[in-house]
């Protein structure tokens, strides 16, 4: 079976690299002594599948998982087995029964809710009625102008800060990063991801419903 | 206050691995208001620190009395300890982020040479005087681990430094913390136990020549000695790191002490005598740490794990219970034989690794110089069947600068690999030999105490040597820079005039000397200098056998006369056996510690 997990890092663990957290996960399993499907090769691993790597320092409520199980196990056993024994930090929030042969959770995701706690809302809402944002881009040596604006969906304000929802995934990935380096804001005081969805009729859902 | 937390909140674009500076890995203890309160600071960086299975023992031991309090603490690395001094943050310990002046002692691992201006650093970070002497409050400052045997270049910096196996010490010295509040009290109490050396109580004279006139008092501080390992306290829930450190596994020390004698082995000396854990109480030791950890990888200790005498049935057994749970299993030192071989084919059920051999010397006379008694056809029976079983990488590895070394003796190193890769063209075309040579660094408490390391031009002219002798496929050679070798041997025999070199280095940013894109020999020469020492005295002269050696007072049980009766049948290139083997061969240990040498089960 395919155990589709949602998770959390708090800002106890937002420090660990997403190398960290699949290690992290890895022995937590091992230890939780459930029946993983292994990966074949000289150093077997337990197959597991997560939806996106978390950017370092940034904290997160809507982070998703798959693990392949051997064997059916009921997701709210699961669920508190994983609860007894994950490092403190990662905060656990459901487990679903996926069937087998289902898209990986990194295929289907297109996008992401971020919380930006910062003093300067006003540029983040303002970028949102700008035509363009332009931003350069960095990668292996070579600089390419990019425009960041159509990766954006909405930018709201909220307490203390703005939510910003915009692509995410492997075919198109605004970085929180990259937004605040267009932006020329001052460094926030927090980022926070919200949840990851996909898009499905128009509408963003949660990733454990994809069936 | 700020803490590690707040540091990397505020700076984390600045900071290479956050995950060194946590304190919250799986495992890792929290107290609050204990009645003692100790630091065990390894001085060097995070990931090398972690590796290191004294620092989990010691952890484990202090932490599970509710009472004590021992957490860990690293040398900050470069791109942290400027946020720390620009901040002002004196150095913190990693699980409660407490300034490390405000405990009741912190004790540094001494595991080499090349550390020793992180621990003055980590000291000057913390806001402590370095010298023993200008400290009247604070913190307590220890040692212990492999260099205590002569920590002479240190003693003026600590307060205590403990010879041999901490794990009853440790325990003791943290019941007197408890007990007494006084500093004066404590360091007085302390320094009555078995294995405590307190620097200060010793005074060294010297000589006109430089060497030394006497050691007074003439008494000497024994090594302390566990005598069987089962009843050792052992950390069945060691930390988890999070991050991926040097040995991120499950480590089982199968014995400790090794009785092969090679005679540049200084962990071969000052270990002694060899205590097997039974193999009944390893397996436990294995599964319940699994089962605290998740680890995914297993490994069995010791200085020379295939001569645990229980190995051919414990490998086995513990594969068909490893095996189904993914879990793998290394022995990070295999013998040269055919059943070396055996094991790690056994082993090779999970995960394939490369095989790696020490012949440590090209030729039989240097190989029985040093007292390593392995033959050219040991290495070439095993090679077959490791080629004939599959592997298609071997690595060797090889010493260079041993006394008495010829051209000729180098060059065998080369000769030797070329004669593995041969023996491996039978099988497959696709062969790969690794040749690594080391230095030869003469360390205290060995029959080579006496001995001059070889000058760095000479050292870089036989390696270039063996460079040249081995060109052609199949073969690869990796070499070092005998710069760090040079202050290693320096350091290893040196005396107490050596504290203010050090002290100058690490002012003068010595920091991470091990670590070569740190290491900075241009600020040693000046540190020998400004303090008028030659450090060739210390690293590049024989001995003669009269001379009393800075570390005379320092008991590991072997005796004196044993190491010089051993360098005298090295010159004579004569070989000694393993007592195991041919009965007592006369080191001393076993009558002057009242120990004994502890097998489970017959040597094979």
């Amino acid at each position: 079976m395919i155990a589709g997990l949602k998770f959390g890092k708090d800002i106890r663990v937002a420090y660990i690299s997403h190398l960290d957290v699949i290690r992290v996960f890895e022995r937590a399993l091992r230890r939780a002594n459930l029946p993983l499907s292994f990966s074949q090769g000289f150093s077997p691993k337990p197959k597991l599948v997560f939806a996106q790597a978390l950017p370092l320092g940034i904290t997160s409520s809507g982070e998703y998982l798959d693990i392949h199980l051997e064997e059916e196990i009921k997701p709210l056993k699961l669920l508190l087995k994983l609860a007894e024994i994950m490092p403190p930090g990662f905060d656990l929030y459901e487990v679903v029964a996926l069937p087998e042969g289902i898209k990986p959770v990194m295929a289907v995701i297109t996008h992401a809710s971020y919380l930006i706690y910062t003093s300067e809302p006003e540029i983040f809402l303002h970028a949102e009625k700008m035509k363009s944002l332009p931003y350069i881009n960095k990668k292996g040596g070579k600089t390419k102008e990019v425009d960041l604006k159509p990766l954006i969906k909405s930018i709201e304000l909220i307490d203390g800060g703005v939510r910003v929802v915009s692509q995410a995934g492997s075919k198109a990935n605004l970085r929180p990063d990259a937004l605040l380096c267009a932006l020329g804001v001052k460094k926030p005081l927090r980022i926070h991801r919200e949840d990851l969805y996909l898009e499905r009729d128009g509408q963003l859902i949660s990733p454990l419903k994809r069936n | 206050m700020l803490t590690y937390q707040d540091l990397l909140e505020k700076h984390l674009s600045r900071i290479e691995k956050p995950g060194r500076y946590l304190g919250t890995e799986l495992n890792s203890v929290h107290k609050e208001n204990p009645l003692v309160h100790v630091a065990l600071a390894f001085p060097d960086v995070y990931e090398v620190g972690m590796s290191h299975f004294g620092l989990k023992i010691l952890y484990h031991i202090a932490n599970k009395h509710p009472e004590f309090y021992a957490e860990r603490v690293f040398a900050p690395w470069p791109d942290m300890e400027k946020i720390m001094l620009e901040e002002q943050v004196e150095l913190l310990t990693l699980e409660s982020s407490t300034p490390i002046k405000n405990l009741d002692l912190v004790g540094f691992t001494l595991q080499y040479e090349l550390s020793y201006t992180n621990i003055l650093h980590m000291l000057r970070l913390a806001g402590i005087n370095i010298w023993a002497k200008n400290r009247n409050e604070g913190p307590l400052i220890i040692a212990g681990g492999p260099c205590a045997f002569n920590p002479e270049p240190l003693a003026p910096f600590f307060d205590a430094i403990v010879l041999g196996d901490g794990e009853e010490v440790f325990l003791q010295i943290l019941k007197i913390l408890a007990q007494e509040k006084n500093r004066t009290k404590r360091l007085a109490l302390i320094g009555q136990l078995d294995g405590v050396y307190l620097p200060d109580q010793f005074k060294i004279s010297y000589q006109a020549d430089g060497t030394i006139e006497s050691i007074s008092p003439e008494r000497k501080i024994k090594k302390a000695v566990v005598a069987d390992l089962d009843q050792a306290d052992y950390p069945e829930k060691p930390i988890v790191p999070f991050i991926q450190t040097v040995h991120d596994r499950v480590n089982v020390e199968v014995f400790r002490g090794c009785l092969r004698g090679c005679r540049f082995c200084q962990a071969g000396m000052i270990y002694r005598p060899t205590r097997e854990r039974t193999d009944t109480e390893i397996k436990r030791l294995i599964l319940e740490t699994l089962k605290n950890t998740g680890y995914e990888e297993v490994s069995l200790t010791s200085l020379s794990t295939a001569d645990y005498t229980k190995l051919s049935c414990l490998v086995p057994d513990l594969m068909t219970v490893l095996e189904p749970k993914k879990v793998s299993l290394s022995l990070p030192s295999l013998r040269i034989d055919s059943f070396s071989v055996d094991l790690a084919k056994e082993i090779e059920k999970v995960k394939k690794t490369g095989l790696t051999f020490a012949p440590e010397a090209g030729s039989q006379r240097m190989r029985d110089l040093i007292n390593k008694n392995v033959t050219e056809e040991d290495l070439l029976k095993t090679a077959d069947a490791a080629f004939a079983n599959g592997w298609t990488h071997i690595k060797l590895y090889f010493m260079i600068g041993l006394p008495t070394e010829t051209d000729a003796d180098v060059l065998a190193i080369a000769e030797l690999a070329k004669k593995v890769r041969e023996v491996g063209r039978r099988y497959t075309k696709k062969v790969t030999v690794t040749v690594s040579t080391s230095s030869l660094v003469p360390k205290s408490h060995t029959p080579f105490q006496w001995v001059g390391q070889n000058e760095r031009e000479e050292l870089k002219r036989k390696q270039f040597l063996i460079k040249d002798a081995l060109k052609g496929p199949g073969l690869q050679f990796n070499w070092h820079n005998p710069e760090g070798s040079y202050l290693e041997a320096v350091l290893a025999r040196g005396d107490r005039r050596l504290a203010p070199v050090l002290a100058y280095a690490e002012e003068n940013g010595a920091y991470f000397d091990s670590w070569h894109e740190y290491f900075k020999p241009e600020i040693w020469a000046e540190a020998f200098a400004a303090c008028n020492i030659d450090p060739d005295f210390y690293a590049l002269r024989e001995r003669t056998k009269t001379e009393i050696l800075p570390w005379d007072h320092l008991d590991s049980g072997v005796k004196k006369s044993f190491l010089w009766q051993e360098w005298e049948k090295a010159l004579s290139e004569k070989t000694t056996g393993d007592c195991r083997e041919i009965g007592c061969i006369g080191c001393g240990v076993c009558p002057d510690l009242n120990v004994k040498t502890i097998l489970r089960g017959e040597r094979t």
